[in-house]
Parts: C-alpha cells; sequence; structure tokens
C-alpha cells in the first residue's frame, strides 16, 4: 500500500509479476483468506486490465509451473515478485518449508544474494509489526 | 469484528493471521463508504496520479470488494461523493480505518497537499481522534514509508 514501482512495469511484466505470485498462493495446497487478501492487493497495486485480472484468477485454479512463471521474466518484476511473494507467504502467520524452498528458488533463478530470503522474511516481520502498530494509535483513541 | 478492539483478526486456521486487515470483515456498505473516502482523498488535490490509482486499486483489492463494486468506485473518481454525506452513514470503527488509510493515499505521491489535509483533519474529526493520535498517525505512515523503501535495498533494486 505504500509507494511501490509496480504499476510501472511494462504490462507484459506485471502480467508475470501476478502469475508467479498465483503460483505462490498456491505452493502448500491451500489458500487462506488472508493471503487471498494480500493477493488481490498485489493485484491491484500491479495496476492490470480486467481481462488480465480474470487470466490470473484462473492461474490460481490451475496455477503455471514455477518455470513457466520465471521463465522470461525481468529482473525487476521478478525481484519484486519476490518480495511479495514473501509477504504473502507469511500473510497467515506461518512461512512453511515448501514455501521457503519456493522462495529460495526464486532467489537462486535471479542471482541474489544468498541470505536474501532470510531478509526479506525478516523485513516483513517489521512489516507486520509495523501494521499492528498502526491499530495499536488507533486503539489508544478509545482507551 | 475484535471486541477487543482494533487488532488482526485471529481465525480458525490454526495460525495467527498477521496480514487480514479488519477492513476484510466491513459489511458491504461500509466498504462501500470506506471505498468512497479513499476516492474523495485521491482526488482532493484535482490531479489523479498512478500512484494513486495503484493504492486505490490494492485497498479495493485487499477488502476483497465485488469486482462489480470496484468498477463503481472507478467510476466515482471523475466525480467523487461529498465527504459529509459519506461520513455521516460510516460508524467510528470503519472511519478509524479510514481516516489510517487515507493517510496513505494522501501520502503516496511524495506530499500532502493542503486539500488533503483538511479532509484528513475532517475524518479524524468525524472518527473522534485527537490531535495527538492524529501526529501519531503522521509518524506512522512515515514510517512505513521508511520501512517499504527498505526492501528495494534487499533487492539491489536502489
Amino acid at each position: 500500500m505504500l509507494p511501490d514501482t509496480v504499476h510501472k512495469l511494462p504490462r507484459e511484466e506485471r502480467f508475470a509479476y501476478a502469475r508467479l505470485l498465483a503460483f505462490m498462493a498456491r505452493v502448500d495446497n491451500e489458500l487462506t483468506v488472508d493471503e487471498m487478501a494480500m493477493f488481490e492487493q498485489r493485484l491491484g497495486t500491479a495496476l492490470l486490465s480486467p481481462s488480465q485480472r480474470k487470466m490470473i484468477r484462473n492461474a490460481l485454479k490451475t496455477p503455471p509451473s514455477l518455470e513457466e512463471c520465471l521463465d522470461g521474466m525481468g529482473e525487476e518484476a521478478g525481484r519484486l515478485a519476490l518480495r511479495d511473494a514473501t509477504l504473502m507467504a507469511a500473510a497467515d502467520g506461518d512461512v512453511d518449508d515448501d514455501e521457503k524452498e519456493v522462495l529460495q528458488q526464486i532467489v537462486e533463478h535471479f542471482g541474489l544474494a544468498p541470505d536474501s530470503m532470510e531478509r526479506l522474511l525478516k523485513w516483513t516481520s517489521q512489516g507486520y509489526v509495523w501494521m499492528q502498530k498502526g491499530y495499536d494509535i488507533l486503539n489508544e483513541i478509545s482507551e | 469484528m475484535d471486541a477487543e478492539g482494533l487488532r488482526h483478526s485471529e481465525r480458525d486456521f490454526g495460525v495467527k493471521s498477521v496480514y487480514l486487515d479488519l477492513a476484510v470483515d466491513f459489511a458491504q456498505e461500509d466498504v462501500t463508504g470506506y471505498a468512497e473516502l479513499m476516492v474523495i482523498v485521491a482526488s482532493a488535490d484535482g490531479a489523479l496520479v498512478k500512484e494513486e490509482l495503484a493504492i486505490i486499486e490494492a485497498l479495493m483489492g485487499r477488502c476483497m470488494m465485488h469486482p462489480e463494486m470496484r468498477v463503481n468506485i472507478r467510476n466515482m473518481l471523475e466525480n467523487p461523493p461529498a465527504l459529509d454525506l459519506v461520513v455521516s452513514r460510516l460508524n467510528p470503527v470503519v472511519l478509524k480505518i479510514a481516516l489510517r488509510d487515507a493517510m496513505l493515499v494522501a501520502a503516496v505521491d511524495g506530499e500532502y497537499d493542503d486539500s488533503e489535509i483538511k479532509i484528513i483533519k475532517a475524518l479524524a474529526k468525524a472518527a473522534g481522534v485527537r490531535k495527538k493520535e492524529l501526529s501519531a498517525l503522521f509518524e506512522w505512515v512515515k514510517s512505513g514509508w521508511e520501512w517499504h523503501n527498505e526492501s528495494f535495498q534487499h533487492l539491489g533494486l536502489l
């Protein structure tokens, strides 16, 4: 929800970004409300056309393979997708081993530093603390 | 909605959800009012930039609004509803969440315009938010912005 660069990517790259998130959403074979809300939020940020959104929602039902998602994907779109896949994986409060394995594969595909996934998980955790802080401020008003 | 106050929901998934926002649980008419407020803030300074469109789409996505409702909201961007009318039909909890997210919408293009500040103050008043808490929320937006920018460092995109 904060200033981002996803919407500045070329249309095809935004679509590839969203397809990778759709893949990530189905890694552990269950799609929680939390993950769905994060997924829909990121689709919104990508400013996809209605027809592209429809295709992406279909990809949730029959997800493409990781190789298909990564094939030909640009560096920037891939890195942003890695970050947002991390946010999505953590949205239900638990990143399982399958999800970590996929995140690590994305890290390696884009030649990022080996500790990238751990750093992004830590960054994600800090973000959720920040969100809770927003609630805490609003709660203080009620007290 | 959480009876103990405003906090992330805890659902029956065996895990504590850390992302799910209260807006997901809003009644349909509240979601509409909430989204209308976002449109009012985004349109306040006259110039609707892509960043504002992206954040409104993101917030509508996070609420998991029905696609047809989103079309109605998009159609309002050129002709937003009156602030007073929307505020009058929303309860304080929805107004508080709307205030928080209106501040994110207002900040997304890099600066708070006077017209945006005016709307934020009106929302704060309607939600019963005092000056001190409003200042804390402005600081909260700033810290979130800094947190988000760190991701570009981790990704080597700076």
